[in-house]
């Protein structure tokens, strides 16, 4: 028999990287709900998702079914899926009707419903899930959870931009970690604040040992594999892990809150005239960026299938070729071990090492 | 850069639905226009050279036609079409048209004549091709006329397809309903194969671009609200129309369709009453693998007519 200790929703929202501790925060502190934060994804994760998914559905699609079929068994009574500007948009619906064919009955809320709708739906639906809501504790929650996100983004950076030069094995990653277990279990904007001051603080204060001329690497692509570390095999902390220096324009608050499309666009023109699907202005302005700032390469991620990506491969091509960068494109699917990428990775970062001496 | 004389117009993906539009638009101004010849493997193959292995047939077969149209004409139009509202949007690929083809094509320096809309621009067909014509160096009046002749004319040939497409409906013959994207359905490679095939099998062929756009848009909302994109909505719209009135249907998608991949899934779970086959097609040189499954199809519904195998004429 169930037990129910409080009649608070238990709200689930399909993993994405560190994410869900703003996602959580804002739940649980601003709309007042339960979250139902999902252990790390396994494979068995993935297998889930692709087992009840279409053959060709891009990759992020697999990930996300498959972390919303772990959170129902996980006692969630409402699941949320977003919409978004391209595939991503009708990943509820279909979501949602492969869900109920499997036999759960939990609650499924479509957010690309309530997009560009009114403020109003988006009220009602918080009230819904929520009937003795706070709208001012849920817009601080909002606020608060977003500035949350920041932090993390910010911190995320500092770590992939050092860590491979650490003189002391392991350092970045514990005060990393430390970082984020405490967003995990933060409960107010002090606690969020403190944590985040703290990071900092000893991250700068740990020892580096920067070779003369270090391997700098780009990473650009599409939203979701990019940014989620398990959809692309921590792509990052490999490369990290050989040595190299690694950025990454394509983040949350660099996406939603800092410069816009059509802002960016200017910047890329000799490229592209118009926007070229939702975040291939990003990918092609960070990796022109890159170029200009004298990255030795580029590493450009997306599923395997996804459109405005894929169209935004001829541009990197160009862009190669002007600015003499090697670009490494890399596709991804559900793959089951991750011996290719290593291969691939070494490789890339071999080459980029010998071409710097050899130009030296 | 000269003056424009003779616009080319690729022979791919929206101009199976536009292309009149666009012909007779750049007639009515005084322009020269060449459309590029029907479809076929040369184009595709060279094509997929140039194209990214991962884009969809339609679109490899798009930058064939777009390579024979270089040498012969002073610009080519290539529409940058995103759509005009929020719910009835094109695929991602059709705002990235234009400079996609631009990128692709640098070394050739093709001169690229385009409209661009998106759904949050708010923005009407009349307004977006009243610009080009007077970017064009047209006057106003002159080209508010070629639109409205040109849209006049695009009518009509839809119209008279309407009806052709009714008067097979009535017809008592075993009918097969081709769903899909106009530019998969009616090329030369993709779905002129295909309908080959059904005709040998003593078939009439539907098509669901064929149907009234506007009560299938209509129709469509009742299937989904959220869907976001303008021709699956009339796919699934025409089929929900049609659905009693055929015998089965053949879910025709161009490998690898984005749109497709999701939308046929939630049709075969919302159709299951009709039958239905959910074929993909990819750059093929033969047609045997094709036509073993489109006539196992075929026989299954037969036989399961006539009330089992064995009972059929």
């Amino acid at each position: 028999m169930e037990i129910k200790f409080d009649e608070k929703k238990k709200i689930a929202f399909p993993r994405f990287n560190h994410y869900g501790y703003a996602i959580r925060y804002l739940v649980e502190q601003g709309l007042g709900a339960q979250f139902v934060q999902l252990p790390p994804p396994t494979k068995e994760t993935s297998e889930l998702g692709s087992r009840y998914s279409p053959d060709y559905a891009c990759a992020p699609f697999k990930h996300t079914l498959g972390s919303l079929i772990e959170a129902v068994e996980a006692g969630a009574d409402v699941l949320v899926e977003t919409g978004g500007l391209c595939r991503l948009d009708y990943y509820g619906a279909l979501q949602k009707e492969i869900i109920r064919e499997l036999g759960y009955t939990c609650e499924f809320v479509n957010l690309a419903e309530y997009m560009g709708g009114k403020k109003s739906g988006w009220l009602k639906l918080a009230k819904h899930l929520n009937p003795k809501l706070n709208p001012a504790r849920l817009m601080a929650g909002v606020y608060e959870g977003v500035k949350m996100a920041e932090y993390l983004d910010e911190i995320e950076e500092l770590y992939f931009k050092n860590a491979g030069f650490e003189a002391e094995k392991g350092s970045y990653k514990k005060v990393y970690r430390q970082f984020l277990l405490e967003m995990q279990l933060a409960e107010n904007s002090q606690e969020i604040k403190d944590a985040y001051q703290k990071a900092k603080q000893e991250m700068s204060a740990l020892e580096l040992r920067i070779p003369g001329n270090p391997v700098r690497i780009g990473i650009v692509g599409e939203y979701f594999t990019v940014m989620d570390e398990y959809s692309n095999q921590f792509l990052q902390e490999k490369l990290v892990g050989l040595g190299a220096s690694v950025s990454r324009f394509m983040n949350f608050t660099n996406c939603h809150l800092r410069a816009k499309e059509s802002t960016l666009r200017p910047k890329i023109r000799e490229y592209a005239r118009y926007s070229m699907g939702p975040t291939t202005t990003w990918t092609v302005n960070s990796a022109l960026d890159y170029a200009k700032r004298g990255y030795d390469g580029v590493i450009h991620v997306k599923s395997f299938g996804c459109t405005p990506e894929t169209d935004a491969v001829p541009v990197l091509q160009n862009i190669s070729r002007d600015y003499h960068i090697p670009v490494l494109y890399l596709s991804y699917d559900m793959q089951g071990s991750d011996t290719g990428l290593d291969t691939r990775l070494e490789a890339f970062y071999d080459m980029l090492e010998r071409k710097k001496k050899v130009l030296r | 850069m000269g003056e424009i004389h003779k616009i080319g117009i690729p022979r791919g993906l929206m101009a199976y639905r536009d292309g009149i539009l666009w012909r007779e638009f750049f007639q009515q101004l005084g322009f020269e226009c060449l459309v590029s010849p029907r479809s076929n493997k040369q184009f595709l193959e060279q094509g997929t050279a140039r194209a990214v292995d991962e884009t969809c047939l339609p679109f490899k077969m798009y930058l064939g036609h777009v390579m024979w149209l270089t040498d012969k004409c002073d610009a080519i139009f290539i529409p940058r079409m995103g759509g005009y509202s929020n719910r009835e949007k094109m695929c991602t690929r059709f705002e990235a048209l234009p400079d996609l083809a631009g990128n692709i094509f640098r070394d050739e320096q093709i001169r690229i004549l385009t409209v661009s809309y998106d759904w949050y621009e708010k923005t009407t067909e009349e307004k977006v091709y009243l610009e080009l014509g007077e970017s064009l160096g047209r006057p106003r009046k002159q080209v508010k006329k070629a639109y409205a002749a040109a849209k006049k004319r695009q009518d009509t040939w839809l119209k008279t397809r309407e009806k052709k497409q009714q008067k097979s409906l009535d017809s008592g013959r075993f009918k097969i309903l081709l769903a899909g994207h106009p530019y998969v359905l009616h090329d030369e490679c993709m779905g002129g194969e295909l309908e080959e095939i059904l005709k040998k099998l003593d078939a009439e062929v539907l098509y669901t671009d064929y149907v009234n756009r506007e009560s299938a848009l209509k129709k469509s909302y009742e299937f989904s609200k959220v869907m976001p994109w303008l021709i699956s909505r009339e796919i699934t719209g025409a089929s929900f129309i049609l659905k009693k009135k055929i015998d089965g249907m053949i879910l025709v998608s161009a490998y690898p369709c984005g749109t497709d991949s999701l939308v046929y899934d939630m049709l075969l779970r919302k159709m299951k009453e009709l039958p239905m086959l959910n074929l993909t097609l990819d750059a093929q040189s033969g047609t045997a693998g094709l036509e073993t499954r489109v006539e196992s199809f075929i026989d299954i519904i037969r036989y399961q007519k006539a009330g089992g195998y064995g009972n059929q004429i």
